[in-house]
């Protein structure tokens, strides 16, 4: 038996780092190994070189850095199967979800929310990161686990950006377009540049790109969809023209006031308070709804109108500053702003020709800003047209005396 | 690719593991070289495991709970003895009868006891 040097050992043990063996244990492993084969086989120590050479050739096909290789994915990766079917099973249930989700949310069925929620939460948050994981695992190039790793997380950011803008969450449009934006200006030139090079690639790389290209500008075109310029015009005319309906009224009020003032009876004034404070409650519920919206101090949006909204769709206003608000200015302040109208003007002897705010015909929540104050404009109008009649009754009968 | 010389690697690759644990289990502990020495000369050369198919098993092994290990120093070298848990000594049960069915089921699959019937 061949008794091996303290020196030899050194030079096995130097040999072996330096074919790129970190891992301790696999490195003491290799050395022990190889000691012990030279030992009980070497014969002449004129030899030992070109037997450790031999004997080493044997450990590996292509470099020895395969057994260090080999032991880190079987160590690091011993939940490779299990990743592969949890990837395959939440494939599959986020597809069944993501199908009846946007047909509940198409026919306006409940529980459509919770099914996309489900289903892009699944997708986004477990199947794309497992999906670059195994990628990674999988892949040998360096160069193509980059590209996929960075298109599937753009795929990711995408995913959770079209799921807030579903569940109608702060930020979506941010997060689709950021998202969007990087994968076409970023992730497709890499992909198109690093496998135009390759002539095997060269002409995937050409479709692969334009599909992409074609399918993130159609999603833009999407997600940026508003009203067009014509369905604007119209909604900023309407709104032009009740305003003009309504200083008509106000103008004409005042001119009957006007007229006469002279005989002002005690009621006179008191119909023109009651109708005054409800008209004062309106403007600061529409200021308070569209300073919210705009994002701009309160005072700023005292004269503004419905043309002066920057998110005409804002629901989230209504919801936060309207319905589930406290207060004056909150739906329930409102609704009891107009039952003290109601009380008010019941007891003017004039049922025949005014008419009390019913505002339960009206469906002021769960809705758009813009629908909201359209409604609020609605209720101004009756209000001065119930002024107007009560004044033009009152100047009848004044005439008549 | 790694293990032997007389059968195709993908025939063997996936019993590797049993042959490790089965043989720590008739041994109270060994260390590479011993067990790629041992199947050898139990299969009279016709299964050589070698260096890159062995650590990597023996590591997955270890970092599963089959297996411990164990220190020795040799001088500058360091031997490290592998042997099984209890939890290891169960695998080992499992993976043997596993591939006894499995060889059964081969067996008449491709119908060996058929033809040795015939001949």
């Amino acid at each position: 038996m061949y008794s091996i040097t303290d020196d030899e050992i050194d030079f096995i043990l130097g040999d072996i780092e330096k074919r790129g063996i970190v891992t301790e244990d696999v490195k003491y492993n290799i050395l022990d190994h190889v000691c012990c084969i030279i030992e009980m086989e070497l014969k002449d120590k004129k030899n030992f070189n070109k037997f450790y050479e031999d004997t080493i050739a044997q450990f590996y096909h292509k470099e020895l850095r395969e057994i260090e290789d080999e032991t880190r994915d079987l160590v690091t990766f011993k939940y490779y199967y299990a990743m592969k079917r949890t990837v395959k099973i939440t494939g599959l249930v986020s597809v069944i979800l993501i199908l009846f989700g946007s047909l509940f949310k198409a026919q306006h069925w409940p529980g459509a929310g919770v099914l996309l929620l489900g289903s892009l939460a699944v997708f986004g948050l477990i199947f794309i990161p497992l999906n670059i994981i195994l990628k990674f695992r999988d892949d040998k190039s360096k160069q193509n686990r980059s590209i996929v790793a960075l298109g599937l997380s753009q795929a990711m950011f995408m995913t959770i950006g079209i799921l807030f803008k579903v569940m109608h969450w702060p930020g979506a449009n941010i997060l689709i377009i950021s998202s969007l934006a990087i994968f076409t200006f970023v992730f497709i030139p890499i992909y198109f540049f690093s496998r135009y090079r390759n002539p095997e690639t060269k002409f995937n790389a050409i479709i692969h790109s334009t599909f992409m290209i074609a399918a993130a500008g159609l999603l833009f075109s999407l997600i940026n969809l508003k009203t067009s310029h014509n369905v604007t015009a119209s909604v900023e005319s309407m709104d032009l023209f009740q305003d003009s309906n309504l200083e008509q009224l106000k103008e004409n009020n005042a001119a009957l006031y006007a007229e006469i003032s002279h005989d002002s009876s005690k009621e006179l004034e008191k119909f023109q308070e009651i109708t005054a404070q409800l008209l004062k409650r309106m403007r600061d519920i529409k200021a308070n709804l569209i300073a919210q919206s705009n994002k701009i101090p309160i005072e700023k949006a005292e004269n503004m109108t419905l043309a002066d909204v920057q998110h005409p769709n804002d629901m989230r206003v209504i919801h936060e500053h309207f319905e589930e608000a406290k207060g004056e200015l909150s739906y329930d302040g409102f609704k009891e702003a107009v039952q003290q109208y109601n009380d008010g003007i019941s007891d003017f002897d004039a049922a025949n020709v005014i008419r009390p705010v019913d505002i339960e015909e009206l469906q002021m929540t769960h809705t758009m800003l813009s629908v909201v104050l359209n409604e609020l404009v609605d209720i101004e109008i009756q209000v001065l047209a119930n002024e107007n009649s009560y004044l033009s009754l009152s100047k009848g009968l004044v005439a008549k005396n | 690719m790694y293990i032997c010389i007389m059968y195709s690697s993908e025939l063997i690759k996936g019993t590797l593991k049993t042959i490790v644990l089965n043989l720590l289990k008739d041994n109270d502990k060994m260390y590479g070289y011993e067990i790629t020495q041992k199947v050898k000369e139990l299969t009279k050369e016709k299964i050589q495991i070698t260096e890159g198919a062995l650590y990597p098993t023996l590591h997955a092994l270890e970092k599963h709970g089959d297996v411990v290990t164990e220190k020795i120093y040799i001088g500058k070298r360091v031997r490290k003895y592998y042997r099984l848990t209890d939890q290891g000594k169960k695998t080992v049960s499992e993976r043997v009868n596993e591939l006894a069915d499995f060889m059964n089921t081969m067996r008449f699959l491709l119908d060996l006891d058929g033809k040795t019937s015939t001949v």
